[in-house]
């Protein structure tokens, strides 16, 4: 161990001179030009104080003018209302608005935060750095002292990238303003509870919270492999998870420091977006991390089962848990982002197809696919190929999520260059991209399938139709995100991409899935025969069919909301007949009670079980977006006090005024209604205004959710005499959507829970 | 399970699989072909509101969106076409005002790509899973050719079918 020990001192001493010298390169030239207490300061010119990476204003202002001072001695870089001239002399930041010679520097006071979180930011590039170099030793030597040492290595970088994020933390819990991020993202008058979200509600924090959560799961991983049994393949694994790891060091140390410091710390932040500031906030960013990031660990599997030719059935047994657990995570992200948006937003709907809900969309999409796809590969030897290329576009598309949202590429494609982070990302995607492509192009002879598919009509066949069909719907949105990027490269007009476009493409391929969603687990392996048809689906479609003419002769005629109520209850019926089946065989051979029988019937199987009640919380979901899409009934009045008006024939909506109540950090204004039915209810849609810096208000809706239908109210605005403009919908099944996710959960828990072959290691 | 294990399987055809993509593909053009009267959200649901909240024009409590329908309602009454009001809406605001590409020039690309990548992954699907394979089969397992590891398979096989049954 002391020989690595040296190495790990020897190559820290190395980068440590790299890095210096290179901070130092790029200044040389021009530091001539420069008063002497900014001489070694590197953000005069670059956004970050170490140097490197894109340049500020003043940079940008200098570079174009052919690095000659003069001519831009009197223009105003920063727009601070002080001249890049009258900055230098007072030695402030003349590309830093925060830094001018009105604000003064605390001197000799430095964030011990920022310290604690540069440093061991440092360290932890070099740990994992070094955890590359013995992982890639303990492969060609075979020895398995490196991996130990590799092992280690990554404990050590876990240890180091945490204490960076608790250093974070407590700089938000003790509002030290000195870092830029913290100043950027939270004020004194913020809760506490919220003060924890902005640790991702930026970008910075963001990209720190993903390498804390992969150096979690590197942990996790290394936990459960205790009992090491292959060297090599767990070396491959560790390396691909350092790999990703030293990407986002690379990111958090050279292109955006989180810990990036002011010259002069205000006396009080410009505070979170108050749209952030809601309970649902607080976990729906970090499940979604924990999706997006643990997408990397089946991703490092599949690399060792490429590199090291272990293709067979049992690696996707391994992976298969991996992927479940955050497919959970984005799962429940998804849903609780949707529940924001309904509750936060104030438009009345919880999902805006914005590229950000895509890019959390995609990797769930290509997951979900590769469950369907491996259960064959699990029975049958086929598809090999297919689960290893999901597995690969599965991790591809969180880290193309990453990108699209925080390289600015979306914004417009000239923002791409200005964050920093869009080439760096590029080069990750296209790299790992890259080697994966050639990992499979050498084991293409292993990942050949020895089975044929013999009819679509068989459980194969329409499992690979699903997986046809996700793929689709994962094209059709990537597609979707990136064309106003693609329309503005190509025309040089941006062409926007709205709800309208991805309805329009997607929604019959959702349609589609929800009838193979039905029919794939039911139907027979290899050739489903007529009769086998009949027994299963007979009472489905019937029942199927019998909604469509009910739902006809009441009234409702539009062909897609009753193809998908049609869809939705053929694909509940056949699920809930599956249960049946089975409690009833119990019921005979056991003499089991029915109840009995449920219950164990789904704990003797958990894995078959849990993905049906999965697939019965997808239908129950279905109809509820259904309802809530096509049959949504909104009214927008303008109210006088004392006025009153009808809604929906059976109720009155009565308007008794407007009512100012203080909240902790914000003032509320609250617009009382009174809603009479056959019940009576006070209700009072609300606009928040946020003390500190952001001058944003946020809509507070008033909602009233039953399991027929929500009743949402929104305060537009009011004018001098309390007249309110109020929005009125009835959004109807919306709660089933959140039922049915509760379901989902459910189902995937009770799944995530089956039992491991005996003797099977998780790596 | 035995007899699924040994068997040689048999290959759909070319021509069913084919039958199969353009039945789905023809669903597929079917249901996303658009359709309805024009009013007012039949219109305002193709459009951002232009005060630069991004959101659906239908959907926005704003002054500008309530403006906006008003607006709409108004050409509506002049007997003017979703597409004639759209056109107008572009002509004032420019064409990020739109929420889905034009489906002319480039803009139609959007449309036919996704449809277009459907059907050829379909068919690289076939070719990869069908065609290649029958190219260069791999040996059908056979009684004589069965290993201790492929009896301990069927076993394991036989073992997890029973357990479900």
């Amino acid at each position: 161990m002391m020989r690595f020990n040296k190495w790990f001192i020897l190559l820290s001493g190395l980068l440590i001179g790299l890095w210096i010298s290179r901070a130092s390169f790029g200044r040389l030239e021009y530091a001539r030009e420069l008063p002497e207490s900014l001489k070694d300061r590197c953000n005069v010119c670059h956004i970050s104080p170490t140097g490197g990476g894109p340049l500020n204003r003043f940079g940008e202002q200098f570079a174009m003018n052919d690095h000659s001072f003069p001519a831009i001695a009197n223009a105003d870089a920063d727009g601070d209302g002080f001249t890049n001239n009258e900055e230098l002399k007072s030695g402030t930041l003349p590309g830093d608005p925060q830094s001018h010679p009105g604000s003064k520097k605390i001197a000799g006071k430095i964030s011990t935060n920022a310290q604690i979180g540069n440093n061991a930011l440092l360290l932890g590039f070099l740990a994992v750095i070094f955890m590359l170099f013995t992982s890639a030793l303990g492969i060609f030597l075979k020895d398995g002292r490196f991996l130990e040492s590799a092992r280690r290595s990554l404990l050590t970088s876990t240890l180091l990238v945490s204490i960076a994020t608790l250093a974070m933390v407590r700089a938000f819990l003790t509002h030290d303003f000195q870092i830029q991020y913290v100043a950027q993202h939270s004020n004194r008058a913020m809760a506490k509870l919220y003060l924890l979200s902005g640790l991702w509600g930026g970008q910075e924090g963001s990209l720190l919270f993903w390498l804390f959560i992969l150096s979690i799961y590197s942990i996790a991983l290394i936990w459960f492999n205790r009992q090491e049994r292959d060297p090599i393949f767990s070396s491959i694994v560790y390396g691909t998870l350092g790999i990703i790891q030293v990407f986002f060091y690379f990111l958090l140390v050279f292109i955006t420091p989180p810990f990036r410091l002011l010259s002069a710390a205000p006396p009080d932040g410009a505070g979170l977006n108050p749209l952030l500031q809601n309970p649902a906030m607080l976990l729906h960013p970090p499940n979604l991390y924990l999706g997006y990031v643990g997408f990397s660990v089946p991703f490092a599997f599949a690399v060792a089962s490429l590199a090291t030719g272990k293709l067979d059935a049992g690696w996707l047994r391994k992976a298969r848990l991996w992927v479940l657990i955050p497919w959970i995570f984005q799962t429940v992200g998804i849903i609780l982002g949707g529940a924001w948006a309904y509750v936060e937003l104030g438009w009345g709907g919880y999902w805006g197809w914005d590229p950000v809900e895509n890019a959390s969309f995609m990797p769930w999409l290509t997951a979900t696919a590769f469950f369907h796809s491996q259960m064959i590969s699990e029975r049958k030897e086929m598809l090999k190929m297919w689960n290893v290329v999901l597995i690969g576009l599965t991790f591809w598309l969180s880290v193309l999520g990453t990108f699209i949202t925080r390289s600015g590429l979306i914004s417009s494609v000239h923002a791409f260059a200005n964050t920093g982070l869009g080439a760096p990302f590029l080069f990750f995607l296209g790299l790992t991209a890259a080697i994966y492509a050639l990992l499979i192009y050498y084991r293409y002879p292993l990942l050949q399938s020895r089975e044929k598919i013999e009819t679509v009509v068989s459980r194969e066949g329409t499992f690979l139709l699903n997986n046809w069909v996700l793929l689709g719907i994962t094209f059709a949105v990537l597609w979707g995100t990136l064309y106003p990027m693609i329309s503005e490269w190509v025309t040089s007009k941006r062409g926007d991409v709205g709800a309208p476009f991805y309805n329009q493409v997607t929604v019959p391929l959702f349609l589609i899935l929800l009838l193979l969603t039905g029919i794939g687990p039911q139907i027979s392996w290899k050739k489903a025969t007529v009769e086998n048809l009949r027994r299963l689906f007979l009472y489905p479609l019937l029942f199927g069919l019998g909604t469509v003419g009910g739902l006809f002769i009441f009234g409702i005629h539009e062909f897609l909301p009753l193809l998908s109520y049609g869809l939705s209850v053929f694909l509940l019926v056949t699920m809930v007949e599956e249960f049946y089946r089975g409690t009833m065989v119990r019921k005979r051979v056991k003499g089991e009670h029915p109840v009995q029988g449920l219950f164990t019937l789904i704990q003797k199987n958990r894995r078959r079980y849990g993905g049906f009640i999965v697939h019965i919380g997808i239908a129950l979901m279905a109809i509820g977006i259904t309802a809530s899409s096509a049959f949504k009934v909104e009214k927008e009045m303008v109210l006088a006090p004392g006025q009153s008006t009808s809604f929906l024939k059976s109720y009155t909506l009565a308007y008794q005024g407007l009512k100012e109540v203080p909240g902790p950090g914000y003032q509320e204004v609250r617009a009382l209604i009174q809603m009479k039915g056959s019940r009576e209810f006070l209700v009072h849609p609300a606009k928040r205004f946020y003390e500190g810096g952001r001058e944003e208000s946020s809509s507070e809706t008033a909602i009233l959710s039953t399991l027929t239908g929500d009743f949402y109210f929104i305060l537009a605005g009011w004018d001098e005499n309390e007249n309110a403009s109020v929005k009125a919908i009835f959004n109807p099944l919306v709660s089933w959507i959140w039922v049915g996710g509760i379901v989902v959960l459910l189902g995937s828990l009770i799944a995530l829970t089956a039992r491991t072959r005996k003797g099977e290691e998780l790596l | 399970m035995t007899d699924e294990i040994d068997s040689i399987p048999v290959p759909m055809s070319r021509r069913k699989f084919l039958q199969s993509l353009t039945l789905f593909s023809a669903v597929s053009v079917f249901l996303s072909a658009e359709g309805g009267k024009t009013g007012v959200k039949s219109v305002a649901t193709q459009m951002f509101c232009p005060c630069g909240c991004r959101q659906i024009l239908a959907e926005c409590v704003c002054e500008t969106a309530v403006k906006l329908r008003e607006d709409i309602q108004k050409m509506i009454d002049q007997k003017m076409s979703r597409e004639e009001i759209l056109q107008e809406m572009v002509r004032q605001y420019g064409p990020t005002v739109l929420a889905a590409p034009q489906k002319k020039g480039f803009g139609l690309v959007a449309y036919i790509l996704p449809l277009a990548a459907f059907l050829l992954s379909g068919s690289a699907l076939f070719y990869f899973l069908r065609f290649r394979s029958s190219v260069s089969p791999a040996p059908a397992p056979s009684e004589l050719s069965l290993t201790e590891a492929d009896n301990n398979l069927r076993k394991e096989i036989e073992k997890e079918v029973l357990k479900e049954l």
